[in-house]
């Protein structure tokens, strides 16, 4: 890391030794990913799989080991857990093995759970699915999470607070209805205009789909001033030289855009 | 919408009747298992249109695509490609219609060798059926990187340097490269962000203007595919459960796949389950 820091419970984890971060990995943090079915063992049961990151951290004797795999399994899987704790990943559905990423995740009872684009390779039914699971992981274990992903509509009803990034910096921040319904940033806005609507009549002819101006012609970020400034629709003169700063919109929705500052 | 369906003189371009695809599974008692992929499909596209196909993850739309891209040969039913019926042809006339139905899939990046420029990606098609001299090929691919929104320039960069959407266009260039009638394309959007997304369907749109090309567009994302389509086909369990027009599949949804379907699809301002605390 070039600079800054992160600070959790208290602690850098920047500056901590790497014997103490393995502690922390998988542990307290832990990461979901998006393919289930690369970041699975193939020849592996996934009971074992589960077993074996409980096992890294040195949780307790073997019986305790069997024992809190099998909790775990019992928490996703209900009834059939023990059928499924037998499995290869090969013998299950995409759901299935996003669950066994979930299980992996949720094992040792960390108190953040990082999930990056955990249901994009999933049908809308199973995404859903899959969403009601970390809802009800949050509620019974008090669990902390961060949920990445490029389809915001999957965030509402769900995230407490949404974030949006833009080429490495954060160009809004605030409480999820206020971003979804009135987006402030000019990004923002342009990218939820491009989703296409499900009520929208189809009798028209194809139209096309707002789009944010401008994508691959772009060689590279401008060195100064906002990062968006050459696509956006909005800009003004400013934005080319200085770096907007953060606008506090309310006690909790900031937004990094010139046009907020003297309001 | 689509004046070409009204007109009686016009045949569809690719007609599926009764399609069943059966693979052989063998189960942890050493038995053979029948699974029926495809179901008894049947319906028609006709030229210039877009038929959008939905569905469940396992309801057979893959199967389907690459049954119809004659890379799968489907166990029973017919396929008419340009009124000729494509399941007795011989691998040669095969080799012929796989020219005319390109196949698009979800994640470019593994469709392309990873050590080839984006001129020998996109050119390679062309140079294998080898009646065109090397600076037509080159001619003709740089003009349709422009068509696609890349730029010339970018015919010497390799896959990995280019980014998600500028892949997924690159895999389109190369599946028009050879002038197919028809596009096939299987979760192509998926993997893209959504301002992404609104592009490579906007240049679809446009590509389907400009040179008539009949799609298949795969998917399970409902508005993606009421947006693109003339006509929806919902798929579950191998069969075509319900077909139509879109806005009458999303209005008045008949079957229960498809509700489900349209219940799931996220909404920007479908309410919270529950209010935040603070």
């Amino acid at each position: 890391m070039a600079s800054g820091s992160v600070l959790f419970d208290g602690k850098d984890l920047l500056s901590a030794e790497p014997g103490v971060l393995q502690g922390i990995r998988g542990k307290s943090i832990s990461l979901i990913f998006q393919e289930p079915s690369v970041a699975l063992h193939a020849t592996m049961r996934v009971g074992q799989q589960v077993r074996q990151v409980l096992a890294a951290h040195r949780i307790g004797s073997c019986d305790e080991l069997d024992r809190r795999t099998s909790a775990v399994f019992e928490i996703l899987f209900g009834e059939e857990s023990e059928r499924i704790a037998r499995s290869y990943p090969h013998q299950l559905s995409g759901g299935q093995r996003q669950r066994i990423l979930i299980a992996q995740a949720i094992a040792c009872r960390p108190s953040i759970v990082v999930a990056d684009e955990p249901t994009a390779s999933l049908d809308p039914t199973t995404q859903m699915e899959i969403l009601e699971v970390f809802r009800a992981l949050q509620k019974s274990m008090s669990l902390a999470m961060i949920f990445i992903t490029h389809s915001p509509a999957l965030l509402s009803g769900f995230a407490d607070r949404i974030l949006v990034l833009y080429a490495g910096r954060v160009v809004e921040l605030g409480p999820a209805k206020q971003v979804l319904i009135s987006p402030k940033h000019p990004y923002t806005q342009a990218l939820f205009r491009s989703i296409p609507a499900l009520d929208e009549t189809h009798d028209g002819g194809k139209r096309n789909l707002p789009t944010i101006a401008r994508d691959s012609d772009i060689p590279s970020l401008p060195r100064s001033g906002c990062r968006f400034e050459p696509r956006c629709p909005e800009r003004m003169d400013i934005c080319k030289s200085k770096d907007p700063g953060f606008v506090s919109l309310n006690a909790s929705h900031v937004v990094s855009c010139f046009r907020y500052e003297n309001q | 919408m689509n004046a070409v369906e009204n007109d009686k003189n016009v045949q569809p371009l690719l007609e599926v009747e009764n399609l069943v695809k059966t693979y052989f599974r063998r189960t942890l008692t050493g038995s053979r298992e029948n699974v029926r992929a495809l179901d008894g499909v049947s319906f028609s596209i006709f030229p210039g249109s877009t038929l959008a196909i939905v569905g469940a993850s396992g309801s057979g739309k893959s199967t389907l695509a690459f049954c119809l891209a004659c890379l799968e040969k489907p166990t029973s039913g017919a396929i008419r490609f340009e009124e000729r019926e494509i399941l007795q042809f011989d691998e040669k006339e095969l080799r012929g219609v796989r020219r005319k139905i390109q196949l698009i899939f979800q994640d470019p990046a593994n469709s392309f060798n990873p050590r080839w420029q984006v001129l020998e990606i996109l050119t390679e098609p062309l140079a294998l059926q080898g009646n065109l001299s090397r600076e037509e090929i080159r001619l003709r691919a740089h003009a349709l990187l422009e068509q696609v929104g890349l730029a010339a320039q970018m015919d010497g960069k390799l896959p990995l340097e280019l980014s998600g959407g500028q892949r997924q266009r690159l895999a389109i260039a190369r599946a028009l490269i050879i002038e197919p009638k028809m596009l096939i394309l299987d979760e192509a959007l998926s993997a893209l962000d959504c301002s992404v997304q609104a592009q490579i369907a906007n240049l679809l749109v446009e590509l389907q203007r400009s040179r008539g090309l009949t799609c298949l567009f795969i998917t399970h994302d409902m508005a993606m595919a009421a947006h693109l389509a003339d006509e929806i086909a919902v798929m579950s369990k191998g069969r075509i459960v319900e077909q139509g027009h879109p806005d009458k599949i999303l209005k008045q949804p008949q079957a229960g796949v498809t509700r489900e379907l349209l219940a799931a699809v996220p909404r920007l301002d479908s309410a919270p389950a529950q209010e935040p605390e603070s």
